[in-house]
């Protein structure tokens, strides 16, 4: 399977990082902001760095637009992931429309209502993972990921 | 040494920077600040400043530091989770344009719950940083939660 992993730089390429174990074993393409971070990270990997602030920003969603169609056309992933946030959009809502297999994780820091990124690409997603009990009851096609909090 | 650390996110968060001024004027703060200010523009005087760390001397600073005062992002809450240094979060606000919206609040409000030390003022952080706590807030199971994709995916 080929997997396309889309995430901003900071903590939603950390958090993607997290779930290593899943996408390690597959082929796969990396979509992010080339950081000083990230670019060291990802050394080895296939990346195609995107257009970076999205925040409320309509310049860089049309500049990511076409390069979600340039790359979607030239790697046809079988599944697209992402872990938020603007940049995810124009790559999965296309993703889906190609025939890929999209999926949004929430970050653990959305408690009580999803990110504008996640609601933008819900209709267009095979799955949406949440971290929060209170966040999954609004959303009810939302699936819980089993974390857990503790203190000592 | 404290170690205050506010993401990568675009959006300065200068209100933090201004109690952390405040706390060295009236004297709460003594010791050695390193500063990692991202997109912050008005920094106290006197702290060792970055705008970003490479990773490898973040890590160092990490094991370093007395106290860990961080923003409640993603990046910091994973930190966190990993070390044993104790800390201190102080979440973003979009009244004062510090994040798109309010989601680090309800985060501090649910994280608070758990006992983790939330600074909502300067008075906050002054109590915390007099007793700092220890605190191993998330263990997100990240390894259950791969197998679940792998599982699902492939």
């Amino acid at each position: 399977m080929k997997i396309m992993l889309i995430c901003s730089a900071g903590g939603h390429f950390q958090s993607m990082l997290e779930i290593h174990s899943f996408w390690e074993t597959h082929e796969r393409v990396w979509v992010t902001f080339p950081t000083a971070t990230t670019k060291a990270a990802l050394e080895e990997e296939k990346v195609y760095w995107a257009w970076s602030p999205t925040n409320r920003n309509l310049h860089n969603l049309l500049r990511n637009f076409f390069l979600a169609c340039k790359v979607l056309f030239q790697e046809r992933p079988n599944l697209v992931i992402s872990t938020g946030a603007g940049v995810a959009v124009p790559f999965l809502i296309l993703a889906k429309i190609l025939g890929s297999q999209t999926v949004f994780i929430e970050l653990f820091t959305r408690v009580e209502q999803l990110s504008l990124s996640a609601r933008l690409v819900l209709p267009f997603l095979d799955a949406l993972y949440v971290h929060w009990p209170q966040l999954q009851v609004c959303y009810p096609r939302a699936e819980l990921i089993p974390s857990y909090l503790k203190s000592s | 040494m404290i170690l205050v650390t506010v993401g990568t996110e675009q959006f300065p968060f200068n209100r933090l920077m201004r109690w952390i001024r405040v706390l060295i004027d009236r004297g709460f703060i003594q010791e050695e600040i390193v500063v990692q200010y991202g997109s912050c523009t008005d920094l106290p005087a006197g702290v060792i400043s970055y705008s970003l760390l490479a990773q490898d001397r973040f890590q160092e600073l990490i094991q370093q530091a007395r106290l860990i005062v961080g923003h409640c992002g993603e990046g910091t809450v994973i930190l966190l989770g990993a070390t044993s240094t104790p800390y201190i979060l102080v979440p973003r606000s979009q009244r004062f344009g510090e994040h798109v919206d309010d989601h680090q609040i309800e985060l501090a409000v649910a994280l608070a719950q758990v006992g983790v030390p939330i600074a909502w003022s300067p008075g906050d952080l002054v109590r915390f940083l007099a007793l700092p706590r220890s605190c191993s807030p998330v263990t997100v199971s990240a390894a259950t939660f791969s197998q679940r994709l792998k599982n699902r995916f492939g």
